[in-house]
């Protein structure tokens, strides 16, 4: 059975068009390339 | 492919040919990551948009630089009804790579679409607020909302989700099993669709299995459920009615008609129909009073008009008559004509003249002429008639002389004339008309030569007797 409550918590609001520039700002544009970058200059520390 | 560190061309191997950096784990990262993108465009092609956004969003993760996945990745948000995140991707995508990129005119065909765009905002608004309804518990309030959204744009599949979850918090299974299914139509795999569908499926059977387990909806007049291959949708009822029942309701029903009928609906008729009847007649009567009037006056004119008639035909015949005015203007002109023509022959004049009496009626033109002519006429006529007269008299033709000298005396009388016609009346045997002539030269010209020739015979003709 469907628990109603729980179901409506996982609906968040949309994001409207006034906040494409927020959407834009806060994207993570980080990849597992970044990572490996980041574990490669570790590592040659 | 191109190195990490240098951003060389990269060969087949697992060196970059000019820096020398180890490029084996990195080209791995970018097949998974196409690979990935791969995936995400299979599942795209058949409608699978969740599917896709996850395939997606992993090629990124593994390569934040595949163009190709962040595109078709606003592709399908934008797809799904999400323009920001589609916009949000396209913007990172045109950043990445400004020329060649399909992304471009994603944006600017958005941007072109004003109308759209604000529709689709609006729609956003509305959502939020449908979700924030349904967060206070104003579940109907959010099912309205939400319907309009939907209407309005087909595509937010987030909208049809939130009101297919309305549906069921209302047990509105059908509606929410409708709801869901025209959501898998435009996203196939979505699995938070595909879970609520089988629970309502579920739902649905249980109310279909042997009528037990029914369960009544609230706010709902029908219950609906699943009978084999059929949906069956029927209205809550405690009992069913029987045929006899039915017609029972039939017939009273139609009583009822009949008698509503009868005592409302007749009588107001018949009561319209008799006020029209008496419009009627009293517009025919109206009619008839303002016809019988002009016919009054019109034989009333016809009257005055026959009696004008005849008294103008009555004219015309006086006008036209031996002694009417239009013969009389005829016999002066008649006269007139022949006294011009031979102003000798006067006598013929003076015949025609002697017929017209105006007795005071005519014109003055006409009076005048008659005057005229009358003085003319007559005395050329009077005068020739006693010259004619005396030369008879004195050849002896009496009779002749008599003739012409009574229309002599009748045109124009003098003492000659009269002296002469009474001395012919004697020489002709007419004694008495003949000395009365001779008394009325006597009496009416004293002064002229004939009374006293007329004396002289008087006497003579006493003296005789004696």
């Amino acid at each position: 059975m469907i628990d109603f409550d729980e179901e409506i918590k996982k609906f968040r609001p949309l994001p409207e068009i006034d906040d494409v520039e927020d959407a834009v700002h806060n994207h993570d544009v980080s990849d597992m390339l970044d990572l490996l970058m980041a574990m490669m200059e570790d590592s040659n520390r | 492919m191109r190195c990490y560190r240098c951003g060389a061309t990269l060969s087949g191997d697992d060196y970059c040919p000019s820096c020398g950096a180890d490029v084996k784990t990195y080209r791995r990262i970018i097949g998974l990551s196409n690979s990935f993108y791969n995936e995400g465009l299979k599942r795209a092609r058949i409608r699978d948009l969740s599917g896709a956004i996850e395939s997606l969003n992993m090629a990124l993760k593994c390569n934040k630089n595949n163009i190709d996945a962040r595109n078709l990745l606003g592709l399908v948000h934008y797809e799904m009804g999400d323009i920001v995140n589609a916009l949000a991707e396209w913007i990172i995508s045109k950043s990445i790579r400004q020329k060649k990129n399909i992304a471009n005119d994603y944006i600017v065909d958005v941007q072109n679409n004003p109308v759209k765009l604000q529709s689709i905002d609006q729609s956003i608004k509305k959502y939020n607020q449908a979700l924030m309804y349904v967060q206070q518990d104003s579940v109907d309030l959010a099912i309205i909302q939400l319907r309009n959204i939907v209407k309005a744009n087909p595509g937010l599949i987030p909208a049809r989700e939130l009101l297919a979850l309305c549906y069921i918090k209302t047990e509105k299974w059908d509606l929410a099993k409708r709801t869901l299914e025209k959501c898998l139509l435009r996203d196939v795999n979505n699995t938070t669709i595909l879970y609520y569908l089988k629970e309502v499926n579920s739902m649905i059977a249980e109310m279909a299995d042997g009528g037990g387990d029914r369960r009544p909806l609230r706010q709902e007049e029908a219950i609906s459920y699943v009978s084999g291959n059929e949906y069956i949708i029927q209205p809550v009822l405690d009992k069913e009615r029987s045929g006899t029942s039915t017609v029972i309701n039939i017939i009273i029903g139609l009583v009822v008609g009949a008698a509503l009928m009868w005592f409302l609906i007749l009588p107001a008729r018949i009561q319209s129909a008799k006020e029209d009847v008496n419009n009627q007649l009293k517009q025919v009567s109206e009619q008839l009073t303002s016809k019988s009037a002009d016919l009054d006056e019109l034989e009333k004119e016809l009257s005055d008009i026959k009696k004008s008639n005849s008294e103008l035909n009555g004219e015309l015949d006086s006008f036209n008559s031996d002694s009417g005015l239009m013969t009389g203007y005829n016999a002066i002109m008649e006269a007139a004509s022949v006294y011009i023509d031979d102003s000798d022959n006067a006598k013929s004049a003076a015949d025609i003249l002697s017929t017209v009496s105006l007795n005071g009626e005519g014109s003055e033109q006409y009076s005048r002429l008659y005057e005229v002519m009358n003085i003319k006429v007559m005395d050329k006529a009077a005068q020739d008639l006693l010259q004619k007269g005396k030369e008879l008299y004195e050849e002896g033709s009496y009779g002749s002389a008599i003739e012409n000298l009574e229309s002599a005396k009748r045109y124009k009388e003098n003492a000659e004339t009269l002296y002469y016609l009474a001395m012919s009346y004697i020489k002709s045997g007419n004694e008495s008309d003949g000395r009365t002539m001779l008394n009325d030269v006597i009496n009416d010209y004293p002064d002229s030569s004939f009374a006293d020739d007329a004396k002289e015979y008087i006497r003579s003709s006493e003296e005789e007797e004696e």
